[in-house]
């Protein structure tokens, strides 16, 4: 028998899981990835232990990958894009680009998988992000300990001071972004913890609005991080960072526990920046028949269109992994009834 | 179960000092089971062995067997070939199973396990001794709790004064024998038959060492 | 070499890519040594095999010399390989009758490419035939708990397959009015769990139903038993529960009309693990405000809206005028007979004495904890409990669904509160884990440890060990032991994690790909170190690590396990014997093992390995033990230069058997 084939778009977390889940029933799969290697966003994170896993799950994502690698039934196509997808018989026919070449798939389902960019920061100066080189991303903070080890590797020993600066971009209506991104007060915390690992001595802050739980034991993660791990609270989120006049980042903020405005030095500054929709996913969207929530997020397609992961909102790592297996298990149910 | 533990290595390394080719004999039955002289245990000493004669500079060339019982002649005979290969002989198997390997063997057989009691597997890696093979039991009469293999001075009629809130006097980590009798005749309803005075015990060892021969079974092979 | 198992018909194809190959290796060569040595039907040299007219041919030979094993050795290109598979497949073989050897990475030339394909060869002969079994399921589900989240999971499932619910106590279980009467959804009301046999896809479970042992079969099990709200008092500074004051719980519960009173809900003070109370707040407060209250008060510290729909909630019912209100520090409560009143500390406004507000009703969150029956029906099942008595593992490889079992799952809060506002998402990932068992047939290969049964002794540490409950032992009279008896992994229950190999003191168990003999044959001239790697973390970890740093690694064999559950204590000591200075096992971080408790296991071997070391006066610091995550590349390179130098301070192994 001809094998049923799907056509999953981006490799992240939630494409290679989908991936998998399917090639496991026996479905061979056209796997289409953007980027030069699959993995997505949490491919390029570090690893948040210290004495035990702090379970940021980020590790998954390597083991999907590695898993993915010697699945035969996967077909991966890196560096390549979606060009056409035109509905043909039962299915969909695919037209993609890869290599420099044009490829023509034939499908019976797709799933996007298409996952998220961080909130889009050029339109906001305040945090002077581009322009000082210590104030970086989460996303930023991530690759650079990964890659390098520690934050003394990736940014110098001379870092003593560091802020997180919670919600930039989301649960903000001013610009629309009136959603909970989710994961980011989890990993600044995990980040938090890490740093403190590494450095018992530097002042650690973050600046929040709300402090979300997760996992199983928030409450003790919680109390830990703040009596053990000493790192504080501050519930403001900055009005403004500057570098200039000083050598260090100054950091104004008006303090709502205390109430009043304050300016402070800081060696590092990460930003914890909202999950958006990826670019393109309006268009892809459009093309495949997929409404979008009003954030932008993909609330399911036409018939054989799934989604899976942070494309159709904020996901940690587990729920995506979740998500995928949920929407893999219902393309399957899609091919074979 | 037999239940037995590996010998300490050095007695070992002491034992078969001399020679040079050695055989580290398993059984597959009681010691496989109590973790303690499988082909698994055989594989670490025999590596053990190498190890330790090459740091020394006096190397040791090890053979590994493992036979489904050694208290069996018919399985013994598998060691014939290596067994006149070597030098000598470390058993893995219990006492019982040294013994009837060294009668067989035409080299010296040494213990590779200390035998220490017959007992029950409570979990991965825990056991406990649960008999003495006493030759006339007196389960019956004892809530089917041994006086000889729970009680630790064997008192056929206890408890000794050394009882203290269920503990036994040599350690508060080992529960009294005859408490825990006491408990489960209470348990049945059975606790009159604490006023049964059990006889002093036949150990059947007057005629010597223990034989069982049960001639509704036996061959006559001649 | 010998002819091994007539049975196996390999093939061996040596593929020039194109002329890219014999730049480095001469073929002909290659194929002369292995001619003369190796066990094959089969061999020919191709300039390149992946036109279609090779592949033609390539189908031919198949047929021609019943060829049912292929080595094809030259490029490593994915989309290549994926057609040669498909010829065999064709042809019937399965994936795992055909291995690729990448030529073109090969070092030491010919010699070298000799040496890989004849390690490959053993390897086919070593690991026998790996069938595809199709295993008959009982599509049949069984859902555990009737509440709400019970009744959720139970509908969603039986769209597509039947479904058993199980409630003891059905007075109390809200769920049946929700599912009573749904099509292929029957409920077991009274019965209790009592125990289970077998394995995913065909559990036998024994109920004590009306006090009579009742056994069903089922494919797969949903617990889905919710967590219990309690009010502690000791949090809201001792207040008792009255007219005025409710639990939330007892609020939602209330059929009554608010309209025109004046409500206030405490949020913060229990509940600190999850979102659920927050949940349930806004929808409350949002339809409080739509039924015409008068006033509805939200006393907050941290407003958590980080799952479905919950910012968008909070964001409404601000539009629709509930009152935020964030407090710091401690609350004081009064009641009286008409009204209670709390009195709060306004963090903006420090400087201003503390608040008060009175309402009607005062409904305060609770806490969460785990149903009664949580631990009975954890032993009946054999599954683990986790934080604070909730069922599963913190372990993120178990999230979402994931017990220690396959084919047992997990929805809602009965896995911690958290899960609970989660419930939705949880249901559809567990509708498709147990839609495998939907069309009553699985299709698995066989890759489960395989038993020899002469050498097991039924000692039942493999049974005991064992994380997943995949092991039982059967009775069969073609069982060549004294018992008649053996250890069987069960193939859709396994997970392949090695460990009952590991443990069993009869070497009678071997995992496919992963056997004592292929394991030890790469070890068999080892360089300085060797380090057994699982392949979740210390692998991925290595592989990463060379990237950054290569040369590192040229005195260093990697060996990859399925799991450090897999590192057996005498690959350790053979190691050492056959001459490395240093054996390090890479293992994953605590808590993290994706088999439960395989790193406890490795580094329990770790210390009964040194252990037999230092007692024979070698250095214990030979055996090095890391904890290690796949995205840790630096960390295994410092952790191997820590090596290189603790072996270069001990100097070499004075234990190495072969010089
Ligand atoms: C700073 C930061 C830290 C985080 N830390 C954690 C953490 O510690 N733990 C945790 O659980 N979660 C964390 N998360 C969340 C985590 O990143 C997501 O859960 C996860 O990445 C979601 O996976 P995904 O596959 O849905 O999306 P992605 O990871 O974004 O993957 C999408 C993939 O699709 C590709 N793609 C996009 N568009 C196209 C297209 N048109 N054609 C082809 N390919 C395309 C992309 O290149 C990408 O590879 C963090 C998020 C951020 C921002
Ligand atoms: S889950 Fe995160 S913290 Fe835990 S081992 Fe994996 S990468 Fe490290
Ligand atoms: S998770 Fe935390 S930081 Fe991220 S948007 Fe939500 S509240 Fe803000
Ligand atoms: S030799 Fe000893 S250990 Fe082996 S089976 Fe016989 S009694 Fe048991
Ligand atoms: S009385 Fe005790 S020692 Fe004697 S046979 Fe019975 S159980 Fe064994
Ligand atoms: S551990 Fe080995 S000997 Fe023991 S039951 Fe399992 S397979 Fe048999
Ligand atoms: S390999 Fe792992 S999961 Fe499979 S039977 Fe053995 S111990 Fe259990």
């Amino acid at each position: 028998m001809e094998r049923k084939k799907v056509l999953v778009i981006g490799g992240g977390a939630a494409g290679m899981s989908s991936a998998l889940e399917l090639a496991e029933r026996g479905v061979e799969v056209y796997l289409v990835e953007k980027e030069k290697e699959i993995g997505g966003r949490a491919a390029t994170y570090c690893c948040k232990a210290t004495d035990e896993c702090n379970r940021c799950a980020a590790c998954l994502v390597l083991q999907e990958k590695d898993k993915v690698a010697q699945e035969p039934l996967i077909q991966v196509y890196t560096s390549a894009r979606v060009e056409e997808i035109n509905k043909s018989g039962n299915g969909y026919q695919v037209k993609i680009l890869y290599d420099g070449d044009a490829v023509t798939l034939d499908v019976q389902a797709v799933i996007v998988a298409t996952g998220f960019d961080p909130y889009d920061l050029s339109r906001r100066s305040e945090f002077a992000y581009g322009v000082e080189k210590n104030v970086i991303t989460g996303l930023e903070l991530e690759k650079a300990i990964k890659e390098k080890g520690g934050l003394v590797a990736a940014f110098g020993s001379d870092i003593k001071k560091i802020g997180f600066i919670q919600c930039v971009g989301s649960r903000d209506l001013s610009i629309g972004n009136g959603y909970c991104s989710r994961v980011c007060c989890m990993y600044a915390a995990k980040l938090a913890k890490i740093i403190r690992n590494e450095l018992p001595d530097a002042e650690i802050n973050i600046f929040y609005m709300d402090f979300q739980s997760f996992g199983k034991c928030f409450s003790e993660f919680n109390k830990e991080l703040r009596e053990t791990d000493k790192i504080k609270f501050i519930r403001a989120i900055p009005s403004k960072i500057y570098g200039f006049p000083y050598d260090r980042l100054t950091v104004r903020y008006t303090d709502s526990l205390v109430g009043k405005q304050t300016e402070d030095k800081y060696d590092l500054i990460v930003l914890s920046l909202a999950i958006t929709p990826s670019r393109g996913s309006r268009d892809l969207a459009e093309r495949l028949g997929i409404t979008l929530d009003k954030y932008g997020f993909m609330q399911g397609g036409a018939e054989g269109i799934f989604t899976a992961g942070v494309c159709e909102g904020p996901k940690d790592i587990p729920q995506t992994i979740g998500h995928a297996k949920a929407a893999a298990g219902q393309a399957y149910r899609y091919l074979f009834s | 179960m037999i239940v037995a533990e590996r010998k300490p290595i050095e007695k070992v390394l002491e034992m078969i000092a001399p020679y040079k080719k050695v055989l580290v004999a398993g059984c597959y039955g009681c010691v496989t089971v109590c973790l303690a002289g499988g082909e698994k245990e055989v594989g670490i000493l025999a590596s053990q062995i190498r190890l330790a004669r090459s740091k020394d500079g006096n190397p040791i060339e090890v053979v590994e067997q493992t036979v489904e019982r050694q208290c069996d002649a018919e399985y013994l005979a598998k060691f014939q070939d290596n067994v006149s290969s070597v030098e000598a002989v470390v058993s893995l198997a219990c006492g019982i199973g040294i013994q009837y390997l060294a009668e067989k063997s035409p080299v010296p057989v040494f213990p590779g396990v200390n035998t220490l009691f017959l007992g029950a597997n409570l979990d991965v890696g825990k056991w406990a001794e649960r008999c003495f093979a006493c030759g006339d039991c007196v389960l019956d009469k004892t809530g089917g709790i041994c006086p000889i293999a729970r009680c630790s001075k064997s008192l056929l009629n206890g408890p000794c004064g050394g009882s203290q809130y269920g503990k036994c006097e040599v350690s508060k980590d080992v529960d009294c024998g005859w408490q825990l009798i006491y408990d489960r005749l209470k348990a049945l309803g059975q606790l009159d038959k604490l006023k049964e005075i059990i006889p002093a015990k036949n150990w059947k060892r007057d005629k010597g060492p223990r034989t069982l021969v049960r001639e509704e079974l036996t061959l006559e092979r001649d | 070499m010998a002819k091994n198992n007539k049975n196996i018909r390999i093939g061996i194809y040596l593929c020039d890519c194109d002329g890219k190959i014999s730049k480095n290796i001469d073929l002909e060569k290659v194929k002369t040594v292995i001619q003369s040595e190796a066990d094959f039907e089969y061999i020919r040299i191709t300039s390149a095999l992946c036109g279609k007219i090779e592949k033609e041919k390539l189908a031919g030979e198949i047929d021609k010399y019943s060829l049912n094993r292929l080595l094809i050795a030259g490029c490593t290109d994915q989309f290549i390989r994926r057609q040669f598979l498909q010829v065999a497949e064709e042809k019937g073989m399965t994936r795992y009758d055909v291995e690729f050897v990448d030529l073109s990475s090969v070092q030491d030339g010919s010699e070298g490419a000799v040496a890989v394909i004849n390690s490959v060869l053993a390897k086919i002969q070593l690991r026998g035939e790996i069938v595809i079994e199709e295993i008959e399921v009982t599509p049949q589900v069984l859902v555990i708990g009737c509440g709400k989240e019970g009744a959720k999971a139970a509908l969603a499932i039986a769209k597509n397959q039947p479904v058993v619910m199980v409630e003891g106590d059905p007075g109390v279980a809200d769920g049946i009015p929700l599912v009573k009467g749904a099509p292929n959804i029957s409920i077991k009301a009274g019965a209790r769990v009592a125990g289970i046999e077998g394995f995913a896809g065909n559990f036998t479970v024994r109920f004590i139903e009306n006090g009579q042992l009742v056994k069903q079969k089922f494919g797969a099990v949903v617990v889905a038993l919710e967590a219990q709200p309690v009010y502690d008092k000791s949090k809201y500074g001792g207040l008792e529960l009255g007219e005025h004051v409710l639990t939330l719980s007892q609020f939602l519960a209330r059929e009554k009309s608010f309209s025109g009173q004046k409500v206030t809900f405490v949020l913060g003070k229990a509940d600190a693990d999850s979102l659920l109370s927050y949940a349930k707040t806004l929808e409350a407060a949002i339809d409080l405000k739509e039924k015409g209250a008068a006033e509805v008060n939200i006393l907050y510290e941290d407003m958590k809206v980080s799952a479905d729909q919950l910012e968008q909630n909070y964001e409404i019912a601000r539009a629709k005028g509930v009152n935020f209100l964030k407090y710091v520090g401690e609350i004081e409560f009064y009641s009286t007979v008409i009204a209670a009143t709390v009195q709060y500390r306004e963090p903006f406004l420090t400087q201003l004495d503390p608040l008060r507000i009175t309402s009607d009703y005062l409904v305060l969150a609770e806490d969460y904890v785990p149903s009664p029956e949580t631990k009975e029906l954890a032993d009946a099942l054999e599954i683990r409990l986790g934080p604070a008595g909730f069922f599963q593992d913190d372990n993120v490889h178990f999230l979402p669904v994931k017990s220690n079992r396959e084919g047992i799952y997990f929805v809602g809060s009965c896995h911690g509160p958290i899960h609970g506002v989660e419930i939705d998402r949880e249901v559809a990932t567990v509708v498709a884990e147990v839609g495998r068992f939907a069309s009553g047939k699985v299709k698995v290969p066989a890759l489960q440890p395989r038993v020899d049964p002469e050498k097991c002794a039924v000692c039942l540490t493999c049974y005991r060990t064992c994380p997943h409950k995949a092991i039982e032992i059967v009775h069969d009279e073609s069982l060549n032991n004294l018992y008649h008896s053996a250890a069987r992994m069960n193939p859709l229950a396994c997970r392949r994690c090695g460990t009952c190999a590991a443990e069993c003191p009869g070497k009678a168990i071997q995992l496919p790909y992963y056997s004592d003999q292929e394991i030890l044959q790469e070890i068999s001239k080892p360089p300085k170190i060797v380090a057994y790697a699982c392949e979740n973390s210390g692998f991925l970890a290595s592989e990463y690590a060379k990237e950054l740093d290569p040369e590192l690694q040229e005195n260093l064999q990697i060996v990859r396990v399925p799991c450090s559950g897999k590192i057996d204590v005498i690959y350790l000591l053979k190691a050492l014997e056959r001459g490395a200075d240093g054996v390090m096992l890479l293992v994953c971080h605590k808590e993290n093992c994706k088999f439960v408790w395989g790193n406890e296991r490795a580094e329990k071997r770790k210390g009964q390995v040194r252990k037999l070391l230092k007692d024979i006066g070698l250095e214990e610091e030979r055996i090095d033990f890391v904890h290690i995550a796949a995205n840790q590349g630096n960390q295994f390179n410092a952790a191997v230069r820590a090596m290189a130098e603790r072996i270069h301070q001990l100097g070499t192994n004075a234990g190495k058997v072969i010089k």
